[in-house]
């Protein structure tokens, strides 16, 4: 054999096999139900929701939630502050609600928020600390430590005929919901009679002055 | 004339030399750079994501015993005390919850030369107890607190006469980090903590202090 006929051998392409072709089509196969079976984005994000029913004592990552009682307001009426020293009404387009409760950081200090979920799956996250400027009593934005509860409430502004089947949600931290971490959900209870109720007993005007 | 052959049979040996090699031989020089590379490619991002985490959670403690000396990111620190304010102390200046007490810690750090006064003033303190909890230093709820004059950020801060002051290397710089506890709280069983959060070269390193 002589040398240019030996090179062309020794570089000579793989044979093509039926085998082969096997093997990438497995490949494909394994790829595509992989990807399938993969979670999406949105499940990756979602937090992890724990149920519970009614008032009472509720726990998550951190953090525990005791709700005693909720009830509905269409205005609130307010001490003045140094600014505005006279009292004043603090009014909705729709209707407030408020959720008293106690809060408790078992692990780290931080913040706890709370949310309603509405039937039709509107969120409706807690009024802020100046709406109403309640100090003390307001919970949003306030820090809870270990060993330290806070007792207060949590106020929201919601349209009038989205009570029914309303959910409270509580979680930790300051923002929105953290993707794998717990998400509590309660179910109030708020059925189309106790929605009714709830409207009827609402005051006009509900004092909130110290 | 004999009937044997003229060429010799083949050795065993030979044939060994001469058989066609394996699929796994022939194709074992990528088969391992791939399983290398395959194992460097999930490492990498791993060590890197660990890396950023604990940089965020620091997690290795370096313990310090009582009264003494540890060197921490271009400095060395020291708790110099722990004093649990009385309910009545003088020095609570403000509204205190009654379930609640007052942890005063003194610190005092001296930076390495070419250590910022900056960068220590990046530092996070922390309590925590035996069962883990973690409480922050001057929290948003600690009452006004009169007394020593002392910053309560490890770089930098005012002294009793309002004169900015900042941690030279060198020379030794007090700092204060006061905590809301519950009242139940008792000091043994509880460690201070200091770490440079964020830092890149504190590895998820971290200061523990016995009381």
């Amino acid at each position: 054999m002589s040398a240019p006929a030996a090179a062309r051998t020794a570089w000579r392409l793989p044979r093509w096999r039926w085998r082969d072709a096997l093997w990438i089509l497995l490949a494909l196969i394994a790829v595509v139900a992989l990807r399938k079976g993969e979670s999406s984005y949105e499940q990756r994000d979602t937090p992890l929701v724990q149920h519970a029913q009614g008032l009472g004592r509720v726990e998550g990552r951190n953090f525990a939630v005791d709700v005693t009682g909720f009830k509905a307001a269409h205005a609130y009426l307010l001490k003045g502050d140094y600014s505005h020293p006279e009292d004043y009404l603090l009014r909705t387009p729709g209707v407030w609600l408020s959720v008293v409760a106690k809060v408790e950081a078992r692990d780290q200090s931080g913040y706890v928020g709370a949310q309603l979920l509405t039937r039709d799956g509107l969120t409706y996250v807690a009024s802020s600390q100046d709406r109403p400027k309640l100090k003390g009593i307001n919970l949003r934005e306030r820090v809870v430590v270990p060993g330290l509860p806070e007792s207060g409430a949590w106020f929201f502004e919601v349209p009038a005929d989205r009570l029914q089947g309303a959910h409270l949600q509580f979680y930790w931290g300051n923002g929105l919901p953290r993707g794998g971490d717990s998400l509590v959900d309660v179910d109030l209870g708020i059925d189309a009679a106790r929605a009714r109720k709830l409207m009827a007993e609402a005051k006009p005007v509900l004092d909130l002055r110290p | 004339m004999s009937s044997a052959p003229m060429t010799p049979e083949p050795s065993e040996l030979d044939t060994a030399r001469t058989a066609p090699a394996g699929w796994w031989r022939r194709n074992a020089l990528w088969l391992l750079g791939t399983l290398v590379l395959g194992a460097w490619a999930i490492y990498a991002p791993y060590r890197e994501a660990l890396q950023a985490y604990q940089n965020r959670h620091p997690s290795h403690a370096i313990d310090v015993p009582k009264g003494e000396w540890a060197q921490y990111e271009g400095a060395r620190w020291r708790l110099v005390s722990a004093e649990a304010l009385a309910p009545r102390d003088p020095r609570i200046g403000g509204p205190l919850r009654k379930d609640a007490g007052v942890l005063l810690l003194q610190f005092e750090v001296i930076a390495d030369s070419g250590t910022q006064a900056k960068a220590l003033d990046l530092c996070k303190g922390q309590v925590s107890d035996a069962q883990g909890r973690l409480w922050d230093a001057n929290p948003a709820g600690l009452p006004r607190l009169s007394g020593a004059k002392l910053p309560n950020t490890c770089g930098s801060g005012y002294d009793a006469q309002y004169k900015s002051i900042i941690a030279l290397p060198g020379r030794p710089f007090r700092f204060q980090h006061a905590y809301l506890l519950p009242r139940t709280q008792r000091l043994e069983g509880l460690q201070a903590r200091i770490d440079l959060r964020n830092s890149q070269t504190s590895k998820g390193r971290y200061l523990r202090f016995a009381l």
